[in-house]
């Protein structure tokens, strides 16, 4: 890799580096924004499954939890109803079998209860100690039936039955549908709610999913723009790069021509034996040296004036045929293999410019028609009224300009380089400065050409009626750099 | 005594060219640009040429690669005259068959002792030949 190579890398790291703060600070932004919003939707997506999952959990142990007990009751109401059976039993048939099977069923019925109190909480609780002291009289009521019908009193242990027995049971049941129905309720409700959450679940769980689905795309969107913005502003800062590279080899050729002119003629002079007319022409030379290095200098300058918006101009009408006149005279004496034709409107108004800002327009279009003319050919020259305007243009019959290069030749720095033009000298700055200069009276320059048959330059300027806002002698102080 | 072919496209420095070699016993003829350089190069057999690198109608590389093309103009040592500086032309320079280099401006003393000096080596010491052969990146320091 060559030094140079290197430098240029160097300078791409440090404008890069530059550019960096104020390349898309608003794509910054909207990524911060799109990146938080993310994070907050899936913290909140988190949190909604996790509070979701609890609820669901609860939810079930409830339902599951009043279904076991709802069984447990009515395993107590069958145990009451199987004790009423088989006392019934008994007292059609006292035997001890019968008798027996009374005592199993009064004990089912205590197992019963005291699966309710175990399983259930504190209300269930008071409930089954109830239930086991209404049984308990129920228990002793049976005792006296089954003393009674011993003895052979059936008709006493049927009273007995009926009167003392039964309505401890009945109160006992009594209590058990009570009690059943509630917890059926609570179970219906804990069911109810189970459902409820499903339904919120699935309504709220796709919106979620929408709104992070709609957050991650802006996010990648986003980010897609900000690296074309990167790349964009990285291809711009390496064509810059490239244009400077080329502006200071061509600047570099630019001085060298006249400074060899200079250094020479003037080392001949010094120490070489001259006559005095010798002497004059060597001189001579050197001035015509001085000068091209002078106007090199000068046109760097305006235009950085120029494109900065710093420079300052009066305008006044201005003759553009006189103009015209005197500079195709002096191109003639210093350009004689290329005739000028002047076509000038003889009836042409005055535009509203300054005189010498319109000489560099009109000496930069001719010298530019000249220098991309190898073959000489007739470079024509003509003005003309079109309502409110004047149009100039300057027609050659050189080496033309690519259609997609017709703009670029107005941008500072970027002579076209291809085999026709790497030879013809230049600085790049002819042109740029026409533009400048044009748009600063308001006026607009543009180029048509067909390559091979040469190129025609237009310019239009507004006539000084047609610009109210631009009285003469009005200076306009800022030019918005192209 | 030598015979001498200049190609420069600028009229001042051809001017000057002259002017510088009118004080020394060579034969010079000062051409515009390449294709006339070459011409007279072939017409006269020069023992140097001595050419501008940016001209229109051929430029100084394409001159230096139509010399090389041409067997009995292929030992002509060539002295470029450029306007730039940087160091990667002047590589590509040598690697294209440059005997030596001036940089503009020169001084008219400076450009006869070049000259003198190249006339003074023995043919074929100059690298003209045997680096063409190279790729110029190599030959890039």
């Amino acid at each position: 890799m060559s030094p140079r190579v290197v430098e240029v890398h160097a300078y791409l790291v440090n404008e890069r580096a530059s550019a960096g703060p104020t390349l898309g600070a608003s794509s910054t932004r909207s990524t911060r924004a799109a990146t938080l919003g993310l994070a907050a939707v899936v913290l909140s997506l988190a949190l909604f499954s996790i509070f979701s999952a609890y609820r669901t959990e609860t939810l079930v142990d409830r339902a599951t939890f009043q279904d076991t007990l709802d069984h447990a009751y009515r395993d107590a109401n069958a145990a009451i109803l199987g004790a009423e059976v088989s006392e019934l039993e008994f007292l059609l048939d006292p035997s001890p079998a019968k008798r027996a099977d009374f005592m199993a069923a009064n004990s089912a019925i205590d197992e019963a209860i005291s699966r309710i109190a175990a399983m259930g909480d504190q209300e269930d609780g008071r409930l089954a100690d109830e239930l086991l002291g209404l049984h308990l009289q129920y228990v002793a009521a049976s005792a006296r039936v089954v003393a009674a019908m011993s003895t052979g009193d059936i008709a006493e242990g049927h009273r007995v039955d009926h009167e003392e027995g039964d309505p401890f049971l009945n109160l006992m049941r009594a209590r058990l549908t009570a009690a059943t129905g509630l917890r059926a309720a609570a179970a219906d409700e804990a069911f109810a709610n189970l459902r409820e959450t499903a339904r919120w679940i699935l309504l709220v769980a796709p919106i979620v999913f929408a709104i992070g689905f709609t957050l991650m795309a802006a996010l990648w969107r986003v980010l897609g723009s900000y690296q074309r913005a990167t790349r964009k502003t990285y291809d711009e800062i390496a064509q810059l790069s490239k244009l400077r590279g080329e502006f200071v080899s061509t600047v570099s050729h630019e001085f060298r021509t006249p400074l060899t002119g200079i250094q020479g003629f003037s080392e001949i002079m010094r120490d070489e034996e001259l006559s005095i007319p010798e002497m004059r022409e060597y001189a001579g030379d050197i001035n015509k040296d001085a000068r091209r290095l002078a106007r090199l200098i000068s046109d760097m300058l305006d235009l950085d004036r120029m494109e900065s918006g710093l420079m300052t101009v009066r305008l006044v009408p201005v003759d553009l045929n006189r103009l015209l006149t005197e500079a195709a005279a002096q191109f003639r004496l210093d350009a004689d293999d290329h005739p000028i034709e002047l076509d000038l409107d003889q009836a042409l108004p005055k535009v509203l410019g300054d005189p010498d800002g319109l000489t560099q327009v009109i000496t930069n279009l001719l010298s530019n028609a000249i220098k991309y003319s190898p073959d000489g050919g007739a470079v024509e020259v003509r003005t003309e009224r079109v309502a409110t305007a004047v149009t100039l243009t300057v027609r050659d019959h050189g080496i033309g300009v690519p259609a997609d290069q017709l703009e670029r030749i107005f941008e500072r720095y970027s002579r076209i380089e291809t085999a026709a033009t790497q030879n013809v000298q230049g600085t790049g700055l002819g042109l740029p400065i026409v533009r400048q200069l044009v748009q600063i009276y308001q006026g607009s320059v543009w180029a048509t050409s067909s390559p091979g048959e040469g190129s025609v330059f237009h310019v239009r300027l507004p006539l000084p009626a047609a610009s109210p806002a631009l009285h003469a002698m009005q200076p306009l102080p800022h030019v918005q750099a192209a | 005594m030598a015979r001498l072919v200049f190609c420069e496209d600028q009229e001042q420095i051809r001017k000057l060219i002259a002017l510088a070699m009118r004080v020394t016993t060579h034969t010079i003829e000062v051409t515009a640009n390449g294709r006339e350089g070459l011409a007279a190069i072939e017409r006269t057999v020069p023992d140097l040429v001595v050419t501008d690198l940016r001209m229109p109608d051929m430029d100084g590389f394409a001159l230096a690669d139509a010399l090389r093309a041409r067997a009995p103009l292929r030992h002509i040592p060539i002295l470029f005259i450029t306007a730039s500086v940087q160091r990667g032309q002047i590589a590509e320079l040598r690697a294209r068959g440059a005997a030596d280099h001036l940089e503009k401006p020169f001084s008219p003393v400076a450009l006869r002792e070049k000259i003198d000096e190249l006339l003074s080596k023995p043919p074929g010491s100059t690298p003209s030949r045997p680096t063409y052969l190279a790729e110029p990146q190599q030959v890039v320091t």
